[in-house]
């Protein structure tokens, strides 16, 4: 092992080379590191955004499709343009459930009724600046009838009603009694609102009458089972219309809510919404969801991910650019080592002659090239692991700010574009998802947990490694083709 | 008479021009407890010929046998480990370091073992006169002819029987190379070595028990008695 005792003196005796190659490879493991350490920092954070935003998708009439079709038709009869739309059937539903990535879905059926034996919330009288045009935009659940219909209670029908938006959002909670749950499908049962429940003496296990609004024979006893407390201060449309008022909404299973609107409706539902194991998986899902017999042409997916993407867009262009970073710098670093090495060639040359002379072995020779470059490496890799975290949080976080600044931009401007920008939001409709977003720009992720790990340090460590074996190797192979004769007769 | 320690058999050598070689058909036995000198002009040859002799180089024609052994199929570089001890002009020494781990590094690649190692490499360097403190200092920092006194040492120390050094004297003062032809004479006559000088000193060659003059490619051997 005397070329390990060789390696040692001549790092000894030459403090200056020694150092200034210490120096370079500390800094190349600075940036390595901190690369490294970007990456993962970065990967976490999309990763517990995605955990916690998930995604889902859901399955719709594609109206603007329906719409041109039946224009289309109707342009030949004189009557006014109808809109009917096609419900989805509850097979097609299902078969798009049955695809992988699907973590639990839920129905919507929304209806209106009248209440029959309880008094709903009265909406207070007052004048309102609201033009009546805006009463246009009538709440989802008439979209099929057409034109403007005055009820009391808006009736949404769900499969659970724990994922119906309004609860998953945490804008609604059960406070008494139970949810609508999956088993509750066919059977006549009732979540209402906490203000409704008092204002009529109403608790679980009560029943309560409606009526259809469409078709006021159609009527229905329900089962209260569960009373929820809502947040919802409402529209400004629910001063002029009762059912808009939160307090007025009740959720039931979508089988009476199909009943409600009527016999056409029996086993389909309005929109079906998809939750994701995993916001990435939503591109995969979309796709193997087209390869379905569902009818595409009528119906649409809509990816609920704008949050997911605003929040991880930067994050991921951080993670881009970190790993860039590892790259370039670990060529560039092997680079500048291995020349640095080659510099310093001529005084090798004449002591590897001199050592091949008296018989050393040439991998013994390598051995101790490649162990003076690897000691360097190691003290260079533990330097960086005590300065790396502070100099790559500065560096991620700093990188992080100006994609998040850069990000915020372009989503402004997007947003100014008006609502034709904003993209589809799912149910909420457009006007939703363009407020959202502008009140919210700041939810991108905006600082990163910068910590180096021992996993980074081993990635690290085979990096340093790597870098130095090659600038070890380089110039070893050159001095190693040369004969001892001409390197020490030339000396002369 | 005992075999040969070296024989060079039917060797030829060129570097370029095979039909104009820097000899040809040479049959030199080298044998042990003699200190041979080879003189001549300035490219004659004399240190492509050493080259040969140390294993350094592969002669182009023949072979060169070690104790019987073909040293082309035991290999140069195990032949230059196992037998040879390698002395040039410019002294040949491993700048960075002491003249102490020069002499260390050198038994250990030729794996000479002996107890107690510093002393024993100590007391070796005070015998050719350098001291301790000098032994512990940077080679570099030492005069030529310390220099090559450590680089003699170091073939000592390691014990080959076979010597070869290429002008070992040409930088040195007078004084100073009579001193280390003496200790070539001592290498070969009490430890019972083989040893091959390469000199442009008349007076050196004369030294020695056997001088080989080389010019145009021929060899003559002077026996001195
Ligand atoms: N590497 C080489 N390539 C080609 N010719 C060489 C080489 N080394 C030496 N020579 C030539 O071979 C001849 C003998 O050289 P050398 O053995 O060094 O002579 P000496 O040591 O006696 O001065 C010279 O003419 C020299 O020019
Ligand atoms: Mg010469």
């Amino acid at each position: 092992m005397n070329f390990l005792k060789r390696a040692f003196w001549s790092m000894k005796a030459k403090k200056g080379k020694t150092l200034l190659q210490l120096v370079i490879f500390t800094v190349i493991c600075v940036f390595v590191l901190s690369g490294l350490t970007i990456q993962s920092a970065a990967k976490a954070s999309s990763e517990l955004a995605r955990q916690e935003l998930g995604g889902s998708v859901t399955l719709q009439v594609d109206r603007e499709a329906a719409m041109e079709k039946q224009q289309s038709e109707q342009s030949e009869s004189d009557g006014p343009p109808q809109f009917t739309s096609t419900p989805i059937s509850l097979d097609d539903a299902e078969s798009i459930a049955a695809l992988d990535h699907v973590k639990s879905y839920n129905y919507s059926v929304s209806a209106s009724a009248n209440a029959e034996d309880f008094d709903n919330i009265e909406s207070s009288t007052s004048t309102d600046d609201s033009s009546d045009t805006e009463s246009d935009q009538a709440p989802g659940g008439d979209q099929g009838r057409g034109g403007m219909v005055q009820a009391d209670l808006t009736v949404n029908g769900t499969l659970t009603s724990d994922e119906a938006e309004s609860f998953s959002d945490g804008e609604a909670e059960i406070v008494d009694g139970r949810g609508i749950e999956e088993s509750d499908a066919g059977s006549n049962v009732a979540v209402i609102e906490q203000t409704l429940a008092e204002e009529n003496d109403l608790e679980v296990g009560d029943t309560i009458n409606i009526s259809s609004a469409s078709d006021e024979d159609t009527t229905q006893e329900l089962e209260i089972v569960g009373i929820y407390e809502t947040s919802s201060a409402g529209s400004d449309q629910a001063m002029n219309f009762s059912f808009l008022n939160p307090y007025n909404t009740i959720y039931v299973p979508y089988t009476a809510a199909n009943t409600l609107k009527g016999e056409d409706y029996t086993d389909t539902v309005e929109s079906v919404t998809y939750q994701m194991d995993d916001a990435e998986n939503i591109d995969a899902f979309i796709a193997a969801a087209e390869k379905t017999d569902v009818d595409f042409d009528v119906y649409q997916l809509d990816a609920n991910d704008d949050l997911y993407q605003q929040m991880v867009g930067p994050i991921e262009n951080v993670a881009s650019f970190a790993k860039n970073i590892v790259y370039l710098v670990t060529i560039a670093g092997a680079v500048i080592l291995a020349l640095i090495v080659m510099l310093s060639i001529r005084e090798r040359k004449y002591e590897m002659g001199v050592l091949m002379a008296i018989g050393e072995k040439k991998w013994k020779l390598a051995g101790q090239f490649i162990t003076e470059i690897v000691v360097i490496a190691i003290v260079a890799v533990g330097l960086s692991s005590i300065f790396g975290n502070p100099i790559a949080n500065v560096l991620g976080n700093q990188l992080l700010d100006q994609q998040t600044t850069a990000s915020a931009e372009t989503t402004t401007t997007s947003m100014q574009q008006g609502p034709g920008g904003g993209g589809p939001m799912g149910g909420g409709g457009p006007g939703q998802a363009v407020s959202d977003a502008f009140s919210q720009p700041s939810e991108a992720i905006s600082s990163l947990n910068i910590n180096v790990t021992w996993e980074n340090i081993l990635i690290l460590g085979g990096i340093g490694l790597a870098v130095a074996i090659i600038a070890a190797l380089i110039p070893s192979i050159s001095i190693l083709r040369l004969q001892p004769k001409n390197i020490l007769t030339k000396q002369e | 008479m005992t075999a040969p320690l070296l024989a060079f058999k039917n060797v030829g050598y060129w570097y370029t021009d095979k039909q104009n070689p820097l000899f040809q058909s040479v049959n030199i036995d080298f044998y042990k407890n003699t200190f041979y000198t080879i003189t001549g002009t300035s490219g004659s040859g004399k240190t492509t010929f050493l080259s040969l002799a140390g294993g350094l180089d592969r002669a182009k024609e023949g072979d060169i046998e070690y104790d019987g052994k073909s040293i082309r199929k035991m290999g140069l570089g195990n032949f230059r480990h196992d037998y040879v001890s390698i002395i040039f002009q410019s002294y040949n020494l491993i700048p960075y370091m002491t003249a102490y781990q020069n002499i260390a590094s050198a038994m250990a690649i030729t794996s000479k073992k002996v107890e107690n190692q510093e002393d024993y490499i100590l007391k070796m360097l005070a015998k050719v006169g350098i001291s301790e403190e000098q032994a512990k200092q940077r080679v570099l920092t030492l005069s030529g002819g310390q220099q090559q006194r450590v680089a003699i040492t170091r073939a000592f120390c390691c014990d080959n029987d076979l010597i070869v050094a290429d002008e070992p004297t040409g930088n040195l003062d007078d004084k100073t190379s009579k001193e280390i032809v003496k200790l070539f004479t001592d290498l070969a006559h009490q430890e019972n070595k083989c040893v091959i000088m390469v000199t442009h000193d008349p007076q050196i060659a004369a030294q020695s028990d056997v001088t080989i003059q080389l010019s145009n490619g021929s060899f003559r051997m002077l026996q001195h008695v």
